[in-house]
């Protein structure tokens, strides 16, 4: 599996489990963190790094859903599996509402857990882009924005040009200040950036 | 004879002679139911041979009509009484008796009346053919207390089935006993009671005309010859004639002289002849008979009698009687209605008893569940993933290693412990969701769960069997009922028990399995309270076996039920039942 640098934290409290589990997942290749509590962890670990909480429920001090709470106020991009030894109907809903990637119930399998990784990460990669790429779009000046919003609506140059009252190249440096910034190649995929920022 | 009597008479003179005197004579008393000229006429001969045979000695004759004899003080002057034995009862003297003789048939017509006792019924020629026929008709007699004349027929009817006064009326036309003929003849009664020798006097009479009567007699059955063959037609037996009886003035010697001389042969053919006086035991136990039979009809009237007397003491008797009974049902009603009462508030108790000791308990088994769920579970987890590790690494590295399908074994057993407890916490929390279950062979559950339980069996020695059909299949959470199973044999194999069978056969709606031990069995408080938790007999149980094994077979739909072996032997008898189509099928 490619990880990149993407990591897997395992929260537990109980400390042969937390071994048991990344003594699992670092057999399968996945690099591992572990945490023998919620706070040490959120106190500890990079929050906005690409990553994978297994977070149990059960734990003294901060328990998941604290966990779950916190990274979720910090948005952070960290995708949360829930791994719990007991779950209600209750505690399913609160988990998927505060936006867990999915809910597992202890023991699980590797089967059942490897594709839920890999799920997780992916959207935690996903998320770690978008959060880069607002960081990027929130650094471009005010006339950099307003001329990259007026290409993604579909105007020409010459439009935005006459809209803003600038000449047709005063446009056009800002547009290429703008992409070298946002790191787009061309044309498309600044539109697609700008989308996905967009939808964020 | 005469020489003992002349003796006695002059050796003690006065002894008998004193109160009569020479001139008073013996007071000769003789019934006479055909009137006091016929008697005296009858007897006239007689008491002149009496005086002759017994010179200085006076006999005055002394009729007496039956009606008048029965009075009280009619036989205080009496010497000597001529009369029937039978009668003599009623008649009641009240003073001592001796019997002298009894009249035997002499052949003279006037005496063959006293001669034999008998009673003939008559019926005109046209009449009633047999005594049967005589139900319902009016029926001539002589007097209530006449033995020929009444009493005798009384019996003979009574033989037929008739019953005086029910079955027929009798009408007493009193003396001369000759009478109920005359009234018979006269249309006013359809038969006629009457003693022996009345019918043929009064046809030799030429009274009776050219009227033809006919003797009814019981069929079948002869007039026998009690006295000698009857001088006259009768439907009865006859019975010895009159005697003559001495009473208590008479003096020894003179009874027992005039006892003898009446034996003599009489010097005249006209004078009446004697025998021994007859014993009268026959003809008392027929005149006890007769007794009863009239004595009955007495019976009755005497209740008759009472009734009308004191019918409004009877009547308020009877009226409070009625309401001590009424009282008493009524009471006896309100008791059964409070009884009942009782009875259903004592369930409701018992009910609500159960219900709290279950409840109360079941509460804490719950959060008991729930944390036990979670501490194994976490074990299991770590256990799980180890496993999987070492397959996974397993698999990379020497993929037909041999110890691949062993980690791969528990791996699976791991699984199995989670499916038990997820099952344990499903029932702990009562939901209606009920797991779905595959659908399996019982046989080869109940081997399998044999198999686990084979080992500590083994270790206590004990047996374990099990006859289950092969075709037995049940759609049940396998691991569930297991659990169940594992349950009740451990409860077997630890109570002491020697043989465990389990047997199952098809029932109904599913499966009916029992789980038979000849241990110690249940204690009465447990077959009360079954499924109660942390009750156990063991140092080291937590009592919830049975109260897990009860949760899931209610989940799966089925019934566990604790009992006493069938065959009154020590030893447990647990039942489960399981429908073949069991949770979530529907």
């Amino acid at each position: 599996m490619n990880t990149n640098d993407a990591l897997i934290h395992v929260v537990d409290d109980d400390a042969s489990v937390r071994h048991a589990c990344r003594y699992m997942l670092e057999t399968v290749g996945l690099d591992c963190r572990d945490w023998p509590d919620g706070r040490v962890f959120l106190e500890q670990a990079d929050l906005y790094a690409a990553g994978v909480v297994l977070l149990d429920m059960r734990m003294p001090h901060w328990d998941g859903r604290a966990v779950q709470a916190h990274l979720g106020r910090l948005g952070s991009p960290l995708s949360i599996i829930i791994l719990t030894g007991h779950a209600d109907v209750p505690m399913v809903t609160d988990a998927f509402r505060g936006g867990a990637v999915d809910f597992l119930e202890k023991p699980v399998l590797l089967e059942t857990l490897l594709p839920a990784i890999e799920r997780a990460l992916a959207r935690s990669e996903q998320a770690c882009r978008l959060r880069r790429l607002q960081g990027l779009y929130h650094a471009l000046s005010p006339r950099e924005r307003a001329v990259i919003q007026g290409v993604r609506t579909g105007m020409t140059n010459r439009e935005i040009a006459d809209a803003q009252g600038v000449s047709v190249r005063y446009v056009e440096v800002q547009r290429a200040q703008a992409m070298e910034k946002l790191g787009a190649a061309h044309m498309a995929d600044l539109i697609r950036i700008l989308t996905e920022i967009g939808d964020a | 004879m005469a020489l003992g009597l002349a003796l006695y008479l002059a050796g003690i003179p006065a002894g008998w002679a004193v109160p009569a005197g020479p001139a008073a004579a013996w007071r000769v008393g003789i019934l006479a139911p055909r009137g006091p000229e016929k008697a005296l006429q009858a007897w006239g001969d007689w008491r002149d041979w009496l005086e002759t045979r017994f010179p200085g000695e006076r006999f005055d004759l002394v009729p007496l009509m039956p009606d008048e004899a029965l009075r009280r003080g009619a036989l205080d002057h009496l010497d000597f009484l001529l009369a029937n034995p039978l009668q003599f009862g009623a008649l009641d003297p009240g003073r001592s008796v001796r019997w002298l003789a009894t009249l035997r048939p002499s052949g003279r017509r006037d005496l063959r009346f006293l001669e034999q006792i008998g009673s003939a019924i008559w019926v005109r020629e046209t009449g009633p053919a047999s005594l049967a026929q005589l139900r319902g008709m009016r029926i001539g007699a002589v007097d209530p207390q006449a033995l020929g004349g009444y009493l005798l027929g009384v019996e003979l009817l009574d033989r037929a089935g008739l019953e005086p006064g029910q079955d027929y009326v009798p009408v007493f036309s009193g003396f001369p006993a000759e009478r109920p003929l005359l009234q018979l003849l006269a249309g006013h009664v359809d038969a006629a009671i009457v003693p022996l020798c009345q019918y043929e006097a009064l046809r030799e009479a030429g009274r009776l005309g050219d009227v033809a009567l006919r003797l009814l007699r019981p069929e079948g059955e002869q007039a026998g010859p009690d006295a000698g063959a009857p001088a006259c037609a009768a439907s009865t037996r006859t019975l010895p004639g009159w005697s003559l009886a001495a009473l208590d003035t008479v003096p020894d010697a003179l009874a027992t002289a005039l006892g003898r001389a009446l034996l003599e042969t009489p010097p005249s053919a006209d004078l009446p002849r004697w025998s021994l006086p007859v014993s009268a035991a026959d003809v008392e136990q027929r005149l006890r008979r007769i007794d009863y039979v009239s004595g009955r009809r007495d019976f009755w009237a005497q209740v008759r009698r009472l009734l009308a007397h004191y019918w409004p003491w009877l009547a308020g008797l009877a009226a409070f009687a009625a309401w001590l009974l009424g009282n008493s049902l009524w009471l006896a009603r309100v008791a059964r209605q409070q009884r009942l009462r009782l009875r259903r508030a004592h369930e409701q108790l018992h009910t609500y008893e159960q219900a709290l000791a279950r409840a109360d308990r079941v509460a804490s088994l719950e959060e008991m569940a729930a944390g036990i769920a979670h501490e194994v579970k976490q074990p299991l987890s770590a256990i799980l993933q180890y496993a999987e590790a070492m397959a996974y690494r397993l698999k990379a590295e020497t993929p037909d290693s041999a110890l691949l399908p062993v980690v791969q074994r528990i791996r699976d057993e791991v699984l199995r412990c989670d499916c038990a407890i997820a099952n344990l916490r499903g029932w702990a929390k009562p939901g209606p969701s009920a797991p779905v279950g595959e659908r399996r062979a019982l046989g080869a559950l109940v081997d399998q769960v044999i198999g686990m339980v084979r080992l500590q069996a083994d270790r206590l020695g004990v047996r374990i069997e099990s006859s289950v059909p092969a075709a037995l299949a049940a759609r049940l959470v396998s691991s569930a009922f297991e659990l169940v199973l594992v349950n009740v044999l451990n409860n077997a194999v630890q109570s002491g028990a020697g043989l465990v069978t389990v047997r199952a056969c098809p029932s109904p709606d599913g499966a009916h399995i029992e789980i038979v031990d000849d241990g110690p069995g249940f204690e009465e408080a447990h077959l009360r309270f079954p499924f109660v938790p942390f009750r156990t007999t063991r140092q080291d149980g937590l009592g919830l076996g049975l109260l897990i094994a009860q949760r899931i077979m209610l989940s799966l739909r089925g019934q566990i039920r604790l009992d006493r072996r069938a065959d009154g032997g020590p030893g447990a008898l647990v039942v489960l039942d399981v429908p073949l189509e069991s949770a979530g099928s529907d």
